[in-house]
């Protein structure tokens, strides 16, 4: 969000999913950092469609994927290596006169600063960092180049590394220097991983913004809101999930309300997560399942599943959506956002909301880009991307069409930098983290559906024929992996889906929780944990 | 009798979602997935999915028509049935012969469920240092095409790339006729004669 906040003055993805659709012969496909069949299916599926239909399709990622497989050309980089090969790509194009230079020149700025840094990355200097031979990079840039219209999609492959901030403005450079903004079939498209993540951040559910990623340090803002809410309000952009843990440790974070999220599973360093959990004077977890987190909690909230909840959701492409109750919340659990007046209340605020739409409506009120959607008209058009300013506006697809978010588009200078940590002696490979599709995150839900437990009851971790003949390792083994934060032992699946040096693990499992073997060093900007890489041991276990 | 049908997966297309294992699974449950989960039910898809470095899909009975699992076995336990080929589970006596037999490797052997349920078998026992213990019964697994189910192969109805389909004789068929003009064409354009045509 950070990055693309710079380059274009918005967060999020810049075109829709349905544009997948309409993919032929003249567009190109770029996907890095996403393993999209597996945890975007749907996704994924249109985008194999749109292949079939013949449009190109560049993947880059260190794990073969279900998609590298049958793309028409595989980038497999190394770990963190990602703004050395997005720059090899920028050489090529820029070196062999494929830039949009209309679009650069009309749309965008700082461009001078950008050439003169991806001139330093021929695709040939960078193959030590990328692994990449440097063919393969010049094919992928003139695939990409080429094609009339190349659309980029990724997710946590760019965005949990310390250079997470870097690996966007990176991705963001190409589609400007290809001139694929503001158009169809186009764009730079940070894939959700959640059904409502994007609407999480719509509200503000950030240290830094109110509704709408209005700053918290604008007096304006804060002006607007003093009057909507008749509360003073701070002007100080509050703490990162890594600050409240740091703020636990130094004694000035006491108390802790977690929602909806279960930190001793999805946090790196869970060892270190635990501690704090353990040292918080008072801590609250409110979910819809007894979770690792919440049974260190000292008041449980029971929340609602979404089968029992009614409002809205807006998903990864900005689409907002109603999701409708279908059966009464069971024993004594609650809609969240009647738990939240009630606590409001509690606090002295006459908060006397009587049901989601009457919410729906006062965030209108407030953020703009839902100004103009009601819950009539999300019934009516089956949904409405934001930005929708005026009951009549019908809602914005594309972003950035004509002009961006922030005027112009905004090139960025950006080095390569390496992991923060490295494989040695004592911890010689790299780790690398992920998802498998039948698992969502730590497994609250998923790990209690007999079907989904079904078809991946427990943790296989990739390693690759070489390391496992090295470390004698066969298909199926218990196997140790050991970090310098933890240890876990899991299944071994011995495959060339990982390449020699590169270990895979999920974090699905809490009896090989994969985080709590996972690095904290963060994004010095986006302050986003570097879960994708760590060096790791790996032994056989005796049985 | 016509040739049988078969379910068939297109590798192109497949993603290793595994819905289709547990589509399958749920097909054959004989009861709720939510009562399968209270009780801990064993999962048993009919079919599974295969995923190495080259290819991605799920792999099923093809239903030969003179099929070795079903010349294998010793008890009769497999038949043929309109048109689909059938475990006979109150005849199977596990003895693991079809599975040594399938070139596919589409037959198992695994728990017998009633209602989701796991059954003891009436005959044999497990020796123990207390004395004879039930043993649980144990039986050959393959795909029945979903047979009697109102939607057809589960597999099928579920797969939401589209990778699964039921081959049926008519599809068979086309799908060889296309082939064989699309051989011919080729043939004709590249302008090959056979040896000695020109003599």
């Amino acid at each position: 969000m950070s990055g693309l906040g710079t380059a274009f003055g918005s967060g999020a993805m810049t075109n829709t999913i349905n544009e997948l659709q309409q993919m032929g012969p003249n567009d190109a496909i770029f996907a890095i950092g996403t393993n999209t069949t597996e945890c975007h299916p749907i996704i994924g599926i249109r985008m194999l469609e749109a292949h079939r239909r013949g449009a190109r399709l560049i993947v880059a990622d260190p794990r073969e994927t279900e998609l590298a497989k049958h793309a028409d050309v595989y980038l497999r980089h190394n770990p963190g290596s990602d703004v050395a090969l997005l720059n090899a790509m920028m050489y090529v194009i820029l070196t062999e006169g494929l830039a949009d230079e209309a679009f650069i020149k009309s749309r965008t700025e700082n461009f001078e600063a950008c050439r003169e840094t991806v001139l330093k990355y021929s695709p040939e200097r960078v193959e030590g960092i990328t692994g990449v031979p440097a063919e393969k990079v010049r094919q992928a840039a003139r695939l990409f180049a080429t094609a009339e219209n190349g659309a980029t999609y990724y997710t946590m492959g760019i965005t949990q590394h310390t250079s997470g901030v870097d690996n966007v403005l990176s991705v963001a450079n190409l589609a400007m220097l290809t001139g694929n903004l503001g158009k169809p079939r186009a764009g730079v498209n940070p894939l959700r991983g959640q059904n409502n993540v994007q609407g999480a951040c719509d509200m503000g559910a950030l240290p830094n913004v109110y509704p709408a990623y209005q700053p918290v340090t604008d007096p304006k803002v804060r002006e607007k809101f003093e009057k909507a809410w008749g509360r003073k309000l701070s002007d100080k952009v509050g703490m990162a999930i890594s600050d409240v843990l740091r703020g636990i440790e130094e004694g000035k974070v006491r108390f802790l309300y977690v929602f909806g999220e279960n930190p001793m599973r999805s946090d790196p360093d869970v060892n270190h997560v635990r501690h704090c959990l353990e040292k918080v004077e008072f801590l609250v977890v409110q979910d819809i399942f007894l979770t690792e987190s919440a049974a260190m909690a000292d008041v449980v909230l029971p929340g609602t599943t979404w089968a029992e909840k009614d409002g809205t959701f807006s998903n990864t492409e900005r689409r907002v959506q109603r999701v409708r109750q279908a059966v009464e919340p069971r024993g004594n659990a609650r809609p969240d956002w009647q738990i939240l007046r009630d606590l409001i209340r509690a606090m002295g605020y006459p908060a006397d909301y009587s049901s989601p739409e009457e919410i729906f409506n006062e965030i209108r009120t407030v953020a703009p880009s839902y100004a103009g959607m009601t819950y009539e008209r999300l019934e009516k058009l089956g949904g409405i991307h934001w930005p929708c300013p005026t009951e009549e506006h019908p809602g914005t697809p594309i972003l950035h069409v004509g002009k961006f978010s922030r005027g112009l588009g905004r090139f960025s200078a950006v080095d390569w930098r390496p992991p923060a940590e490295l494989p040695d002696d004592e911890y010689p490979l790299v780790l690398t983290t992920g998802r498998r599709t039948a698992h969502y995150h730590t497994g609250t839900m998923t790990r209690n559906c007999w079907g989904l437990d079904g078809v991946a009851p427990e943790e296989w971790v990739e390693i690759s024929p070489e390391d496992a003949a090295d470390l004698g390792i066969a298909h199926g083994d218990h196997v140790r992996l050991t970090t310098r934060r933890g240890s876990v032992v899991a299944r071994a699946e011995v495959t060339d889906r990982v390449p020699k040096g590169v270990t895979f693990i999920t974090f699905h499992y809490t009896e090989s929780a994969g985080n709590l073997l996972t690095n904290s060093a963060l994004d010095p900007v986006s302050k986003t944990p570097e879960y994708k890489v760590c060096a790791v041991r790996v032994e056989k276990v005796s049985a | 009798m016509t040739a049988s049908t078969f379910v068939l997966a297109d590798p192109t297309k497949c993603i290793g979602c595994q819905s289709c294992e547990i589509a399958c699974a749920v097909a054959h449950l004989g009861t709720s997935i939510t009562t399968a989960g209270e009780m801990e039910a064993p999962f048993q898809p009919r079919l599974r999915v295969v995923r190495t470095s080259q290819v991605t899909m799920p792999i099923q009975c093809r239903h030969c028509e003179d099929a070795p699992c079903a010349n294998a076995c010793p008890v009769g336990a497999i038949v043929r049935q309109d048109g689909v080929v059938l475990v006979k589970e109150e005849k199977c006596i596990g003895c693991k012969t079809c599975v040594l037999a399938c070139p596919f490797g589409a037959m198992d052997v695994v728990p017998a469920l009633d209602k989701g349920q796991r059954v003891r078998q009436p005959g044999l026992k497990v020796q123990t240092d207390e004395g004879a213990a039930p043993k649980e019964r144990y039986v050959a697994h393959k795909c029945d095409l979903c047979i009697g189910r109102p939607g057809g192969p589960a597999c099928v109805e579920v797969c939401l790339a589209r990778a699964l389909v039921l081959v049926k004789r008519g599809t068979m068929a086309r799908s060889v006729k296309s082939r064989r003009t699309a051989s011919a064409m080729q043939i004709a354009r590249s302008g090959v004669q056979p040896a000695g045509a020109n003599r």
